[in-house]
C-alpha cells in the first residue's frame, strides 16, 4: 500500500529569492549527502514558463536492517540518483515540482511534488507558501517487509522536510545577505563549507 | 576555497558545466525572473555541456534508466496529470 506525507510550510522570503535558491541550494550544510547536480534538460514554453529536469546524486540513507538485508542481495545503494523536474512561472509566481528515485525503485519508490506560490503574509510581508506530498511506495520482497520499508521512509520525511527547509532558509538568508548577487553569495557560501 | 557549485556526475563535465551555471544563474536571476528573459544567451554553452553529459549518461549506463523513467508522466503522483496542472497555472 503506498504511503503519503503532506506538509505545509512557510517559507518567510519573497518568491524572486526563493526561485534562486531554489536551483543554487546544493550544495548547503544541511545538505551534505548531496554529490553532484546536472541539467539534463532546459527550456522556456511559449508562456514564458521555464522547464528543468536536472540530476541530483545523492549517499543513500537507510536503515541498518534494511542494509543487511540488501548486503545479501547484489544491489549496491550507498549512492541514490534523484530526477527533479520543475515548471517555473515567474509571472504567476508558482514553481511546481516533481521528484523521485530513478534507482532502486523495487526497493522504495519515492515521489515528493511540490508547490511553492509567491503570497503576502499576515504582516504584509512577501512569503513563499510550499505544499509538499510525498508518496512511498515498496516492491521490496514479502508484504510485511514493503509495509516496514514503506512506514520508515514515512516517518523519516519529516526529518528530511525539516532539513531541507532549513537548508533553503541557509541559502535565502545567504543571498539576501549579498544583495541578490550570484557571485558574491557563491564566495560566501564557500567561505561557509571551510568553516563547517 | 571550498566548492563553489555543485558538481557534476561526470567530472570531465565539470569544466563545462560550470562555465554553463554561472551563464544561467546570471540570466536567471537577473533577467529571466525579471521578465525580460526572451532571450537566452546561454544556450552555446548549455548544448557544449550537454553533448559531454550525453556521453557520460550513455558510458555508465545511466541513459536507459533515464529513458525508462521518464515515460512515467511527471506529476501524475497527487492525482494531477500535466495538463490539469498547466490549467491551474494558467488560473493563478
Amino acid at each position: 500500500m503506498v504511503k503519503f506525507y503532506k506538509s505545509f510550510y512557510t517559507h518567510n522570503h519573497d518568491f524572486n529569492t526563493f526561485s534562486v535558491a531554489y536551483f543554487l541550494r546544493y550544495p548547503n550544510p544541511y545538505a551534505t549527502h548531496v554529490i553532484s547536480v546536472d541539467t539534463l534538460e532546459r527550456y522556456v514554453d511559449d508562456q514564458g514558463r521555464l522547464h528543468t529536469k536536472r540530476l541530483v546524486v545523492k549517499r543513500g540513507k537507510l536503515p541498518q536492517w534494511c542494509k543487511a538485508l540488501l548486503s545479501t542481495s547484489k544491489l549496491n545503494i550507498s549512492e541514490s540518483m534523484i530526477l527533479e523536474t520543475s515548471i517555473i512561472d515567474p509571472r504567476s509566481e508558482l514553481i511546481l515540482s516533481e521528484s523521485k528515485n530513478i534507482d532502486f525503485t523495487k526497493v522504495m519508490r519515492v515521489v515528493e511534488t511540490a508547490t511553492y506560490k509567491g503570497d503576502l503574509g499576515a504582516d504584509g510581508k512577501k512569503v513563499v507558501r510550499a505544499n509538499t506530498t510525498v508518496s512511498f511506495l515498496s516492491s521490496f520482497g514479502f508484504d510485511s517487509m514493503k509495509e516496514r520499508m514503506e512506514l520508515w521512509g514515512q516517518r523519516k520525511m519529516g526529518e528530511n522536510l525539516s532539513r531541507s527547509q532549513k537548508g533553503m532558509g541557509y541559502v535565502m538568508d545567504r543571498l539576501r545577505e549579498q544583495g541578490g548577487k550570484i557571485k558574491a553569495f557563491q564566495i560566501a557560501m564557500a567561505q561557509d563549507a571551510q568553516i563547517v | 576555497m571550498g566548492n563553489l557549485m555543485s558538481a557534476s556526475f561526470a567530472p570531465e563535465c565539470n569544466e563545462v558545466k560550470t562555465k554553463y551555471d554561472n551563464c544561467f544563474n546570471e540570466w536567471y536571476s537577473e533577467k529571466f525572473l525579471k521578465g525580460k528573459g526572451a532571450m537566452n544567451p546561454c544556450e552555446q554553452l548549455y548544448e557544449d555541456y550537454k553533448a559531454c553529459l550525453g556521453k557520460a549518461l550513455t558510458a555508465r549506463g545511466i541513459k536507459n534508466m533515464l529513458d525508462k523513467s521518464r515515460e512515467d508522466a511527471p506529476f501524475e503522483v497527487g492525482g494531477r496529470t500535466q495538463d490539469e496542472l498547466n490549467e491551474e497555472i494558467g488560473k493563478k
